[in-house]
């Protein structure tokens, strides 16, 4: 089934996310005290072979966390390969990283930032949802034809720390049934 | 006499939040705009002796207005209301001379009090 | 049994560490999982810092248990990453290879007021079987890639010796061929040359008894024969015979000379038993090779050569050193269009020898410089050439313990220098 959102559950949708957004940029600012540079939220409904483009990257580590509760769904996280070193100083881990080290920093930069983005989103349609552990993900490994859905929806916002070089991108995506229950949540907010 | 108050921020969710905030009671004539370089039109235009300001918008964003502002030491009474809630944000908003800055979510009970400190009500 | 009752006993008891600690990190609760592991009860630990019952990795839980607290969101530890946190010895101690327990563990915001997390619980799984298990399937295929690149590289090789040992067979087929057919003519050949010499000694003599005819018809002043021998003269064209015939006669020799050259340099390159090592004499090789390949050079390449003398003998197998030097100097004088040059130089040091052949032809771009060793490398249309010269030279050079190189520059003409190093033929045991 395709969603078709309304102009105004996008723009719902979209301040909504920009709002998450802010609250983890501030949570990672607070961790790192740098400066945090945010885009544009952005909403959009994918297929498999979207979706793959849209997060294949080889310039980028992926990490992927599950979340269960009012709405089912994963976070997907992509970090850029550079400026991992500096974000990894400004994070107390001890410098050079070595592949285990640095597999262990893109695990708690997506943690930290999903939780954040997820749960101010969450709290503002008062939604439950508990993520659960990140994992480092390869989809490369997967084609479009190994997903099992036709469509999903996809909130998208991008986090750089500017003196480092840095650039990670949040991906939320929602299972089917659950979008059901998220525009539900959003009209009733609307009202 | 009804005040003139702007409402700045380019989702309309966000503006409808805001207008829902206000006081009930409060006597004002309200206009919406969506980006910065409105928001200054409206400001010359008379129509903001208060106005709420998101700091992301197109055009000109909410820093930029500030600023423009500060330099003219318009007797406009700004409240920043926006997501991005790092501390540098706040400093800078600050320097450039707003009055109060709030987060998003708006709390009505933060909005309320930051108009009666400012006398508004 | 109360609820409370109920859950206070489950909790004590499940199979996962559970431990609850406040802002200070002081421990509040923590279950059996702990307290029989360390032998400190809960009401024991009450009040006692994490860090100081477990100082080895106290900056590491630290970090993790602040961040829970600052932000109000979950952390985990992993154990790919840290293994043992906690250091409580291995579930399996008695089959399993490894001592210590390995760990998952979930750091989560406990009980959480006005958004500021006052208790975080840490929650510690014993990942031991599924570690295990895990490193054990990463060996296999870590030795499974091992083997199979090995494999690859072995393939390569074989290929590489195929092909050695098909061109070694062609080049011997040839041989052979040219062997038998240098046989074949070489007598006939022979009885054309010996009968051409006695054609020349009689056409000689014939001659010279005209010549004394001749001179006895002209002191009779005879009228009526002087003009008969004139007129006879003249319808045999005898003037005209009597300079071409001895040139007739001295060309065919010289062009029957040329053809047992050639059967001789023929038999001589090649010599069928070519894998016997032997002193030599690298100049003669050359030279012998410049004659067989004179047909490619004779209308536009000229050569030129830069001998030092006197040189050394060389230990080496000089049939397959000549078929070198041929393949060198055929694809220099393929890549001449035109009139150009071709430049040997051949010198020595106390150690080896150098020979450098050089050629003005259309050069060999950077990249193809490096795989012209490659065997079935060829710039050839398809149908000419097999591509396996080059890589066959290598391998030569390479038996002889020397070294080939090139350098090319596209439209101004390409360097070949071969080194090999003065040999004895104790040098030989050692493998190359």
């Amino acid at each position: 089934m395709i969603y078709q959102l309304s102009e105004l559950q996008r723009d719902a949708l979209q301040e909504l996310m920009n709002i998450s957004m802010g609250q983890a940029a501030n949570s990672l600012a607070r961790l790192i005290g740098a400066k945090i540079t945010l885009s544009i939220p952005l909403i959009s409904s994918v297929t498999p072979t979207e979706f793959v483009d849209m997060i294949s990257s080889d310039v980028m580590w992926h990490t992927r966390q599950s979340f269960l509760g009012t709405v089912k769904g994963e976070v997907v996280s992509l970090q850029s390969h550079a400026g991992c070193e500096a974000i990894a100083e400004l994070m107390d881990y001890e410098l050079p990283l070595s592949d285990i080290t640095r597999e262990e920093l893109l695990l708690e930069l997506s943690n930290i930032l999903a939780g954040a983005c997820l749960n101010g989103f969450a709290e503002q349609l008062e939604l439950t949802t508990k993520l659960s552990m990140p994992t480092v993900f390869e989809p490369e490994k997967l084609s479009p034809e190994h997903y099992r859905w036709a469509h999903t929806l996809l909130m998208e916002v991008e986090f750089k720390v500017e003196s480092s070089h840095f650039d990670s991108k949040i991906v939320i995506c929602l299972e089917a049934e659950s979008i059901s229950t998220l525009l539900s949540r959003l009209n009733s907010l609307l009202e | 006499m009804p005040i003139p108050v702007t409402i700045a921020d380019d989702s309309m969710m966000s503006r409808k939040v805001v207008r829902r905030a206000l006081p009930a009671d409060w006597d004002i004539e309200i206009t919406e705009v969506t980006n910065g370089k409105e928001a200054l039109e409206a400001v010359e235009a008379g129509k903001a002796d208060v106005l709420f300001l998101d700091l992301t918008m197109p055009e000109l964003d909410g820093f930029g207005v500030l600023s423009y502002l500060n330099e003219r030491k318009t007797k406009t009474i700004v409240i920043v209301i926006s997501a991005d809630i790092q501390p540098e944000a706040k400093k800078l908003v600050d320097k450039l001379g707003a009055f109060r800055f709030l987060h998003k979510p708006l709390n009505s009970e933060q909005l309320s009090q930051a108009l009666t400190d400012v006398g508004l009500i | 049994m109360t609820t409370l009752a109920v859950l206070e006993n489950l909790t004590a008891k499940l199979p996962l560490g559970v431990c609850v600690l406040n802002e200070q990190l002081e421990i509040e609760y923590w279950n059996d999982f702990f307290a029989d592991r360390l032998n400190i009860s809960c009401d024991q630990v009450k009040g006692q810092n994490l860090l100081t019952l477990f100082p080895n990795e106290a900056k590491y839980l630290k970090k993790k248990i602040n961040s829970v607290f600052v932000l109000n969101n979950a952390s985990f530890s992993y154990w790919e990453h840290r293994p043992h946190v906690f250091l409580f010895s291995s579930s399996r101690p008695i089959t399993g290879e490894e001592t210590l327990m390995y760990q998952n563990i979930e750091f989560i915001p406990l009980h959480v007021s006005n958004n500021v997390v006052k208790t975080v619980c840490m929650i510690v799984q014993d990942v031991t079987e599924l570690a295990s298990y895990y490193q054990g399937k990463k060996q296999l295929s870590e030795e499974l890639a091992q083997e199979h690149s090995a494999l690859l590289a072995l393939n390569t090789k074989l290929e590489a010796a195929q092909n050695q040992l098909l061109q070694a067979d062609k080049m011997a087929a040839i041989g052979q061929l040219a062997a038998g057919v240098a046989h074949e003519i070489n007598n006939p050949i022979g009885f054309i040359h010996s009968n051409l010499q006695s054609l020349q000694d009689y056409s000689t003599k014939l001659l010279n008894l005209i010549s004394f005819y001749e001179k006895v018809v002209n002191k009779t002043q005879n009228k009526t024969f002087m003009a008969l021998q004139q007129e006879m003269q003249d319808r045999s064209q005898y003037s005209f015979l009597r300079e071409d015939m001895p040139e007739l006669i001295n060309e065919s020799i010289t062009g029957i000379d040329r053809v047992t050259d050639i059967i001789k340099n023929l038999k001589v390159f090649s010599h069928v038993d070519s894998s016997e090592w032997q002193h030599a004499n690298i100049i003669e090789g050359i030279e012998n090779t410049l004659k067989i390949a004179n047909s490619q050079l004779k209308y536009n390449v000229e050569v030129h050569r830069e001998f030092q003398q006197p040189l050394p003998a060389l230990f080496c197998q000089p049939m397959q050193l000549n078929q070198v030097f041929l393949n060198l100097i055929v694809n220099s004088a393929q890549a001449i269009d035109g009139k150009g040059h071709i430049y040997i130089k051949v010198s020595a040091s106390s150690t080896a020898l150098v020979i450098e052949i050089k050629d003005t032809g259309c050069g060999i771009s950077e990249s193809a410089q490096r795989k012209i060793f490659e065997p079935f490398y060829t710039t050839k249309p398809v149908g000419q050439g097999t591509g396996l010269g080059l890589s066959l030279s290598y391998s030569i050079v390479q038996k002889h313990k020397g070294s080939i190189v090139v350098s090319s520059e596209l439209d101004v003409g390409t360097t070949f220098i071969i080194t090999l190093p003065l040999l004895t033929p104790g040098d030989l045991e050692t493998p190359s």
